[in-house]
């Protein structure tokens, strides 16, 4: 097995590792071919080959291939870039492999909620991908994964607390694309009159961030360089209320009050409109590439329930509920059917121990045949 | 709409590329307009204050200069201060001085329940007042004709790279070069690009990052013990100038990309070795304002107490400068110790120290850095009166700083604090060093190519990678 920096090259493959050669040989040509005309080429055309050439020698050696990437994954914990960031980097370094998902019947796809719902150790044959605070906008990012590495079963854990956010373009990160093909959605998005007005002073700034980020892959992945001044700086969480440093996501171990006002203060109805026509793209998605979605009803720490949450989780599944009428790859299976986690279950506000995780999957593997005709 | 948002990005192109391809004429009104557009885009309602301001400044101009009665041009020279610090007084000072006045009221046992207004105070009023009187000053002392025409002087005014922080530009400089055709050059425009660059860098790289280290210690309630208070008053130092600074570099490099030839506001103030060396670096149209129209004025009128007429003149001056930067008695103090330490450089200045030593090349070097590093202590000082929220908190700080060596603990976010400190101003001083040696802002731009090409990537990917974009306000346009 042959290694390079601790890079198995056998396991290199796939449309990202050929856009890396690609890329790798278009500069090695430019460079060639600068050298041998520079005494043809005016002194002004010949300065700004020259910035080209720095830029993409340095977006070659610092982003576009996987050695760095291994670097970064293995040097970079959740303490110095946040729990997203930290799955960023994964996803970044596996995407240069031939296989990103595993080759399995089941994929299971959510947020950190789903690591603890469907922990390793109790499923067979599923994978289960997860990334902090996931949500539709991160599953669309991931479709094109899924169009080479073909799950017959894609299984989703949808609650308010995924869909009652606005759509944060940070999980665009991790599209193969860069999430070009996403920006036709967003016009549709944006029709809707009270996602409009409550969020219409985004939308400049969302936009011009994703263009940003498209134009200057330095930014980002700007988490990465500053994940190593924090490594340097000793950062760790014990410094936060001090230092004020801001990472991508809330670790588990914030205090319950807080994670439970955050489910409850944080969460409106209308980010949920244009949620839900993110997760009938995905759906369509799976449609077309033959792939059957499996949603599941979620749920949180039922002392986070309030009156507000209620009425979210009801436009929740009545949302839902109208895609089945289109999507005949789609079942939802509603909480009701399921088991109902209680507060001993939880560990916080979202994450359930182990036992609860079981006494769920038994539930689970009880109603399966009632709604998925295999 | 601040200089550093995406917002203003898209503004500024719209309104260049129409500048380009207009006359000089319909320059002017583009100006005109984008100007109100941009002031606007924070409350239309202020558009209403500063042609208020604008239109009475303007009559009197012309009525002062169209007059030979020395009573009548008092009069309305009286009219325009009035007015003009009127607006002024009420929007910024009017529940400071109700505060006060109940606090005062409740010190002599007495007890009223006074109104304080819920008053949102207009961007960038205390900048285009002090532009407005120093216009009616010049015309009444006639050291400038007045304008003609009200659409020049409005621009003049309310002209948007200079709205919001300034520099305080005099009419005398300014409208002349709106009255007239201006020339727009390739190298012009280069340079206006880099100054917009470098400020976009100061602001963004430095000061937006330094105020994650500022921002914990001076707006906690819990103590901090005093290297931690020395590190934020260090970085706060930095953070405030290179917010500035910052932004009077965009705006002169916006001013230059259309023409204008913007003052330079601030010329190196940190390698400044005492307190009348710094004020003629830190704030230049400011310090020149009150120079001008307050200094002069009242030490002239007690010239006769000799030098207790000057202190007297700087100590006044100041506490006004420290007023106007803020409705707050921290600022007055603030004002009251620039006062004090320029006041004591005054009296010593000419006792100067000889030692034979220092005609030794390297140790007048070594001594000019020591007093450089000496007035830096002493500027900070100064800052903390500036950034803390109360009297309680400065006395807080002070007590912790005057136990320093006792003090002193150096733990692991002392050493976070120091290591942001030192990374997002290493360059800054490196650059500035350069600049400073060879007295030239624009020495970057005259570098060999393959030194631009290095600096200006570095530069460049420091300000993507580790700026913060989150359109943090400008400190100086909450004044």
């Amino acid at each position: 097995m042959l290694r390079i920096f601790g890079v198995e090259f056998s396991h290199l493959g796939g449309k990202y590792f050929i856009h890396f050669i690609s890329f790798f040989a278009a500069v090695v040509i430019l460079v060639c071919l600068f050298f041998f005309s520079r005494k043809q080429l005016r002194s002004s055309l010949q300065k700004g080959i020259s910035v080209l050439i720095v830029v993409m020698v340095l977006r070659l050696f610092l982003l576009y291939n996987p050695f760095i990437w291994r670097f970064y994954k293995n040097s970079l914990t959740e303490k110095e870039v946040g729990w997203l960031n930290r799955d960023v980097l994964r996803i970044e370094y596996y995407k240069y492999f031939r296989y990103f998902f595993c080759l399995s019947k089941y994929c299971i796809l959510g947020s950190s909620q789903v690591g603890y719902v469907f922990p390793p150790g109790l499923l067979g044959d599923a994978q289960v991908f997860t990334m902090s605070g996931l949500s539709p906008l991160g599953y669309l990012g991931l479709k094109d994964y899924f169009r080479f590495d073909r799950p017959e079963y894609i299984v989703l854990f949808i609650s308010d607390l995924d869909m009652a956010r606005f759509p944060d373009q940070a999980y665009l990160r991790t599209s193969l694309t860069g999430g070009f093909d996403l920006l036709k959605i967003f016009p549709r998005i944006f029709e809707n009159k009270a996602f409009r007005e409550k969020y219409s002073t985004k939308k400049l700034d969302f936009f011009a961030r994703f263009i940003f980020a498209q134009i200057f892959p330095e930014w980002k992945f700007s988490f990465v360089f500053k994940g190593f001044l924090n490594k340097l700086k000793g950062y760790n969480y014990e410094l936060k209320e001090v230092t004020n440093i801001e990472l991508a996501d809330v670790p588990a171990e914030v205090s319950l009050k807080e994670q439970l006002k955050n489910l409850t203060e944080n969460h409106f109805e209308e980010p949920i409109p244009a949620n839900l026509i993110l997760l009938e793209e995905f759906v369509s998605f799976c449609y077309l590439n033959k792939i059957k979605v499996i949603i599941l009803e979620g749920q949180y720490n039922p002392l986070a329930y309030t009156e507000k949450n209620m009425q979210l989780e009801k436009s929740v599944r009545n949302g839902i509920t109208k895609l089945l009428l289109s999507y005949p790859n789609l079942v939802y299976i509603p909480r009701e059917k399921l088991y109902q986690f209680t507060e001993s279950d939880y560990l916080g506000g979202y994450h359930v121990n182990f036992q609860a995780a079981q006494r769920f999957l038994i539930s689970f593997a009880g109603v399966y045949s009632d709604y998925c005709k295999d | 709409m601040p200089f550093n948002s995406f917002q203003f990005v898209a503004f500024f192109f719209i309104v260049y590329c129409f500048y380009l391809l207009s006359s000089h004429k319909w320059q002017n009104r583009l100006l005109l307009a984008a100007s109100c557009f941009f002031y606007g885009s924070w409350d239309w309602r202020f558009l209403f204050l500063i042609f208020t301001s604008i239109t009475i400044d303007y009559f009197c101009g012309l009525k002062i200069h169209g007059s030979d009665d020395e009573n009548v041009k008092k009069r309305f020279l009286i009219l325009s201060i009035l007015v003009n610090l009127s607006i002024l007084g009420f929007f910024k000072y009017f529940n400071f001085f109700i505060s006060n006045f109940t606090g005062l009221i409740d010190y002599f046992g007495l007890s009223i329940q006074p109104r304080t207004l819920n008053i949102v105070l207009p961007v960038g009023i205390s900048f285009y007042t002090l532009k407005t009187l120093s216009y009616t000053f010049d015309v009444y002392t006639d050291k400038i004709k007045p304008a003609r025409s009200y659409s020049d002087y409005a621009l003049f005014v309310i002209f948007f790279p200079l709205l919001l922080a300034g520099p305080i530009m005099r009419a005398g400089e300014l409208l002349p070069q709106i009255s007239s055709k201006r020339k727009l050059r390739l190298d012009e425009i280069g340079e206006g690009c880099y100054f917009i660059f470098w400020g976009l860098f100061q602001k963004i790289f430095i000061a937006d990052n330094l105020a994650k280290v500022v921002d914990p210690v001076f707006n906690s309630s819990a103590p901090y013990d005093c290297t931690k208070i020395i590190l934020a008053l260090y970085a706060f130092a930095f953070q405030i100038y290179c917010d500035f600074a910052g932004y009077s570099n965009m705006a002169r490099g916006l001013g230059k990309c259309m023409g204008f030839d913007i003052m330079v506001n601030f010329n190196f103030p940190y390698f400044s070795t005492n307190p009348q060396e710094f004020w003629a670096r830190w704030h230049i149209s400011l310090s020149a304002w009150f120079r001008d129209y307050l200094y002069i004025p009242i030490s002239f009128s007690k010239r006769e107490w000799g030098k207790w007429g000057v202190i007297f003149a700087l100590m006044i001056t100041f506490i006004i400068c420290g007023v106007w930067h803020g409705a707050a008695w921290t600022f007055v103090l603030w004002g009251a110790y620039q006062g004090f330490l320029l006041v004591i450089y005054q009296l010593f200045k000419t006792a100067p120290i000889k030692m034979p030593i220092l005609e030794n090349a390297f140790f007048k070097k070594i001594w000019y850095f020591s007093r450089m590093f000496f007035f830096f202590q002493l500027i900070s000082i100064g800052w903390l009166f500036f950034r803390v929220k109360s009297f309680s908190q400065a006395l807080q700080m002070l007590r912790s700083l005057a136990g320093f060596l006792s003090n002193l603990q150096f733990d692991l976010l002392s050493r976070a604090m120091l290591i942001d400190l030192v990374f997002f101003t290493i360059v800054l001083v490196i650059v500035e060093y350069f600049q400073h040696a060879r007295k030239d802002l624009t020495i970057l731009l005259k570098a060999p190519f393959p030194v631009k090409l290095f600096v200006f990537m570095a530069l460049f990917y420091l300000l993507v990678i580790f700026g913060e974009f989150g359109t943090k306000e400008f400190i100086y346009s909450q004044f």
